[in-house]
């Protein structure tokens, strides 16, 4: 009994692993198995994106001429007129990693898109050129645009391939043509000598350009003895050209505001021993430029142990700045707050910070530069003791940076300072205080650059510098309805310095384009010819020939579509040299007049040329001869 | 005697009950497995396609648009794809069903190949979508080709039959 009924919990053992196998095989095979085939399928999956982007990279659509030149892909696709190129600028040095096979070709019709071939070609050499590149081309017929997909599923859009043509070609050109009826000469040229007395009292060329402009009596503008002075309220948008000199008045005097940059080198002719002023400028201003502090070498080595050179101080009372000196001086910085980085020749490099407002002086040694940014005043003192035994210290130190302040000083006592290529600038200058340059005290004894900018009234400008120095000054007429353009060239005749005003023309041109293309230029060159026939006044004997010669650049925003006519006006001033082809017996002396017209000048022969420029250079001109004298009748020989 | 009869029918009883249970599970497993290994698949095809869309402004405000189902694995399998209109919805892409107001864009500007009330299902067997729809069927890899007018937003489905279920693999917005 007992040994029978042992056999049935075997039995209902083998029942219960039937059921488990039956329920555990279909539910193992769901849960492994599929998930298995998912993951190898986004694995592949990743594997053929990857290797579709790379295909990307290796084709560059081309829908112009300037990409088709700069095309540096494996594959180009081009669809030009009816057929797709397959540009392949490698072939056959370079295979592509990822084969390009063309799959399908679609075209795009009103209706949509259509398949248009399936090729299914894979691009491994070239059947013809296009553009200097080999390239594979298939035929498709005309689209609006096609696309293409590849072996590797992805879809190029291609549009249509133009040619662009540059903005200038060779062949863009203008016709230039002058309207005679509106050509006039409103002032002719007239020489000026600068002469007042004697041979031995000639006055220096800004003395005879004053008078000129003063006898131009200029309504709200006038030019004095020594200086330019506008009267009233109104502001000049002005250029000046040129030097300053005097060598009695000053350059920057009194209290003057200049909405304006000045740039130019400031430089001394004075003894060093004897040169010390104060340059200060207020009133929102920088500075830019290198300035170089020299010291006298004569107190070089003084026996009193100290080495005396230039001690300029800059006063800053409110702003920052941030110069850099080179050499030796002793920086005495009052309510400093920055940074101050000392390089020492060696290279080593020491930063010293001020995070509050600070009162210390520094040495600094010749052979180390100072980098010098932030807030406060700061002295250089280059008055700097070191011993007898010592001599070979050379103190030269140059400032170099941008000083931004309300006020700004620089001053020195006793050597000199010269500037190079110094640029002040600001929404408002007003220059409050002095430059001495009476006699040999000056610190700025001339200047040679640009004042470009908006004058406000009673600025003194000292034009011209020695006899012989060309001087230009151009006020704009537009900022003024009362002002002139004023251009004046000195004229350099041995013995007669003067000025030569400038011919003043009102002119109208025609401008043609007859190109396809836009035509835009940006300014003219007028160049004007003059010939002439001089008969010298009462006091003179005998008549001279000659040729006034002399150009402009006007700017003016021209925009000329193609195959259009612009008709421009323009009154424009010409500054003239004059050459004469025998020297004028012009040697007896004017004792009566100090200025004045020397001679009357007949012109025979002008000639005007109007050269059109673009931002890409030069594009055109056309000269035109102007008739003073009535022409002579010549009648034809009939052969 | 009668404990001998009484255990082999005991035996017996539980062989049959044991070979019920069994059927049933190898019954209800059998339909169960079916349709999960259709979904696998359909899984999988979905986690591998890559839908390539390439739209273009076509004249008379009209945009015309490229569509490829590409999915090297699969190519020349036999698919469907549905292009319906929806209106501006806040739902997920995936989860943008056809709607009555919808319209149903033709692809390839032909007639639809199965225009009939379905059951679409996504790749996890759920059901995505029950009611009219408009279905051509065409194969993997092949470019098909959609019109829409200025404004109007699609959603394309790529649909596959397994085991005689529609499962939505891939879904792709377009835009007019």
């Amino acid at each position: 009994m007992k040994s029978r009924k042992a056999l049935s919990p075997v039995l209902a053992m083998v029942l219960v692993l039937i059921i488990l196998v039956a329920v555990l095989i279909p539910f193992t095979y769901l849960m492994f198995s599929i998930p298995t085939a998912q993951s190898n399928a986004q694995n592949q999956a990743a594997v053929a994106r990857a290797n579709a982007d790379q295909q990307m990279q290796e084709i560059s659509v081309i829908e112009n001429n300037y990409q088709l030149n700069t095309i540096s892909s494996y594959y180009g696709l081009l669809y030009s007129p009816s057929y797709l190129y397959v540009i392949l600028p490698q072939y056959p040095k370079q295979q592509a990693p990822i084969p390009l096979v063309i799959r399908s070709i679609f075209g795009l019709t009103p209706n949509g898109w259509t398949v248009v071939a399936n090729p299914n070609i894979e691009i491994t050499k070239n059947n013809t050129v296009f553009g200097g590149f080999p390239a594979y081309a298939i035929q498709v017929g005309n689209y609006q645009q096609i696309a293409v997909s590849t072996n590797l599923g992805n879809l190029i859009l291609v549009p249509k391939y133009t040619i662009i043509t540059p903005p200038v070609l060779g062949n863009v050109t203008a016709v230039i043509s002058l309207n005679y009826e509106n050509f006039k000469v409103l002032a002719n040229p007239t020489f000026l000598r600068a002469y007042n007395g004697s041979l031995l009292n000639l006055k220096p060329i800004p003395y005879t350009f004053d008078y000129l402009v003063n006898k131009l009596r200029l309504t709200s503008f006038t030019l004095y003895q020594y200086e330019i002075i506008t009267n009233g309220t109104a502001t000049i948008d002005m250029f000046y050209d040129g030097p300053i000199y005097s060598n009695t008045s000053l350059v920057l005097q009194g209290t003057k505001t200049a909405n304006a940059s000045i740039s130019g080198a400031f430089t001394t002719f004075a003894p060093p021993w004897l040169r010390n002023g104060t340059f200060i400028i207020v009133n929102d201003a920088s500075i830019q430029g290198n300035i170089t502090l020299e010291q006298y070498w004569g107190v070089e080595k003084t026996l009193l142990g100290q080495v005396v050179v230039p001690a300029p101080s800059i006063a800053i009372t409110s702003g920052s700045f941030s110069i850099t000196i080179y050499g030796g001086a002793v920086l005495s910085l009052s309510n400093f707050v920055g940074n101050i980085t000392l390089t020492y020749s060696n290279g080593t490099v020491k930063n010293k910070e001020y995070k509050t407002p600070t009162s210390t002086s520094l040495v600094i040694f010749s052979n180390t530069t100072a980098y010098i940014a932030g807030k406060g005043s700061i002295t250089i003192n280059t008055a700097y003791s070191v011993p007898v035994s010592l001599p070979t210290y050379y103190f030269n130190p140059t400032i170099v940076g941008t000083i931004k302040a309300s006020k700004i000083s620089i001053n020195s006592n006793s050597g000199y300072i010269t500037t190079n290529n110094v640029k002040i600038s600001g929404s408002k200058i007003t220059i409050d205080g002095y430059v001495d340059l009476s006699g040999y005290h000056d610190l700025f004894s001339s200047f040679f650059g640009n004042i470009y900018g908006k004058l406000s009234p009673n600025i003194k400008l000292t034009p011209g510098s020695g006899l012989f120095t060309s001087a230009i000054i151009s006020v704009n007429p537009s900022t003024s309805s009362n002002l002139q353009n004023i251009i004046a060239l000195p004229l350099s005749l041995a013995l007669f310095p003067g000025i030569l005003t400038p011919i003043k023309l009102q002119l109208s041109l025609a401008i043609s384009n007859p190109s396809n293309s836009t035509l835009v230029s940006d300014y003219l060159v007028i160049l004007f010819t003059e010939e002439f026939v001089t008969s010298l006044s009462a006091s003179y004997s005998g008549q001279t020939a000659g040729e006034a010669v002399g150009f402009v650049k006007v700017p003016y925003n021209l925009v000329i579509p193609p195959a259009s006519t612009k008709v421009i006006s323009l009154t424009v001033e010409i500054p003239l040299e004059i050459h004469f082809f025998s020297q004028p017996q012009a040697y007896n002396s004017e004792s009566t007049t100090s200025h004045g017209p020397l001679y009357n000048l007949n012109p025979t022969y002008e000639e005007i040329t109007i050269e059109l420029h673009t931002p890409n250079g030069f594009i055109s001109s056309g000269t035109f001869v102007i008739p003073v004298l009535p022409p002579i009748t010549s009648y034809g020989i009939n052969s | 005697m009668n404990d001998v009869v009484s255990s082999f029918i005991l035996i017996i009883a539980t062989i049959i009950i044991g070979l019920v249970v069994l059927g049933y599970f190898f019954g209800y497993f059998g339909i169960q497995s079916a349709n999960a290994i259709a979904a696998k698949e359909a899984s999988s095809i979905a986690s591998s396609l890559q839908i390539k869309e390439l739209a273009v402004q076509n004249v008379g405000n009209k945009t015309s648009i490229i569509i490829l189902p590409y999915d090297p694995q699969y190519s020349s399998r036999i698919i469907y794809i549905a292009v319906f209109t929806f209106n501006k919805s806040n739902l997920s892409p995936q989860a943008i069903t056809p709607s009555p107001s919808s319209n149903w864009i033709p692809v390839n500007s032909s007639n639809p190949t199965i225009s009939t009330s379905l059951t679409i299902y996504s790749p996890s067997n759920d059901i995505l979508y029950q009611g009219p729809i408009k279905m051509y069927q065409t194969y993997m890899n092949t470019p098909q080709f959609i019109n829409l007018n200025k404004g109007e937003k699609a959603m394309v489905w790529i649909i596959v039959n397994e085991n005689n279920n529609y499962y939505r693999v891939g879904y792709l917005e377009v835009f007019g």
